[in-house]
């Protein structure tokens, strides 16, 4: 049989209730409290603290937060493999969407912008630019000749070519 | 757990959906702050994936080994939070938030704001212990395990808690 003083111990510890006692003494501490009127009053004013104690509120998770913690979890576990397929694939539906869009898109803007920086002559508007210049340069340079042969009809050739 | 030791995500994910709501209960109480109790259940669960080839079935079970890791998160947590308290205030500022009247904002409080505001008073190791056998459901044995403490230290802390609160709500009328 556990003491009375050791009853008083579970009750300021663990409070009125004997499922929260330790398993070994609940019994012994429950025929005490049957034969003691002194254990008893001390167990009525357990019960007061416990009453208000119960009464806390329970605080609930967001409804979305295991959702978020479960996919934030499994990316930070997930394998080098597995971590490249969900950022290339992705995780939801709306993801299956635009991942693999933006992952064949991305290369594609890359190239042409990488194939425009390396070979300009493919930019056409450059291109064209190049081509006006050039003209202008040999109808300077040729001007002399052509000036000489002023009186040439349209479409007939200067003698020196 | 043997699934999770074999790299089974499927796995962690019904872990997670098992114990999640308890650990985030646990922290949210301990902490006091919604941001970091959710830090400190993503890190448990990274934990438990790093170190499930640890974990014996025959020295507890997992819902006590989880809690033991988020336990100390959470102390880390709070260890830094009180540093960054005491360098901005060097060592002034009270444990406690002080009310302005305590009495005239108290008594306009339902009864479940007093429980957790008187809890929220406690030191946070006599909270973890009360919160540990109170609101998750522990034994004595499984809450010393968790906390790192022996079953007497353990029963030290409940009665000096349950004390505790008897004077708060004397003190206040509840």
């Amino acid at each position: 049989m556990i003491s009375e003083q050791r009853l008083h111990q579970l009750l300021a510890a663990y409070g009125a209730e004997p499922q929260r006692w330790p398993a070994g003494e609940r019994e012994q501490a429950r025929a005490l409290l049957q034969n003691s009127p002194a254990a008893r009053r001390a167990w009525e004013q357990a019960c007061s603290l416990d009453d208000w104690l119960e009464q806390a509120a329970r605080p609930v998770p967001p409804p979305e937060l295991e959702r978020r913690l479960i996919n934030a979890v499994n990316r930070r576990v997930a394998s080098p493999w597995t971590w490249l397929k969900n950022w290339l694939w992705g995780e939801s539906l709306p993801q299956h969407l635009w991942r693999p869009a933006l992952t064949l898109g991305l290369p594609l803007l890359l190239g042409l912008g990488l194939g425009g920086y390396l070979w300009p002559e493919f930019r056409t508007w450059e291109n064209e630019a190049h081509l006006e210049y050039t003209a202008e340069l040999v109808e300077d340079a040729y001007a002399p000749l052509w000036s000489e042969d002023e009186n040439l009809e349209q479409g007939e050739l200067p003698e020196w070519l | 757990m043997q699934r999770l030791v074999a790299g089974d995500q499927a796995a962690l994910a019904q872990l997670i959906h098992t114990h999640f709501s308890a650990l985030h209960r646990y922290a949210t109480r301990l902490l006091d702050n919604a941001g970091e109790a959710e830090d400190v259940v993503q890190e448990s669960f990274i934990r438990l994936w790093e170190q499930a080839a640890s974990w014996r079935a025959d020295k507890g079970g997992l819902s006590t080994w989880l809690h033991g890791i988020a336990h100390n998160l959470c102390v880390d947590k709070l260890r830094r939070r009180r540093e960054a308290v005491s360098l901005d205030a060097e060592g002034e500022t009270p444990d406690f938030p002080q009310l302005a009247d305590p009495g005239h904002v108290l008594e306009k409080l339902e009864i479940a704001e007093q429980v957790e505001l008187a809890l929220r008073q406690l030191p946070a190791r006599q909270r973890a212990a009360l919160l540990l056998c109170y609101y998750q459901g522990f034994s004595g044995e499984e809450a010393a395990e968790i906390l790192g403490l022996s079953l007497d230290a353990l029963e030290s802390l409940l009665a000096r808690a349950r004390r505790a609160l008897k004077q708060w709500r004397k003190h206040h009328d509840f």
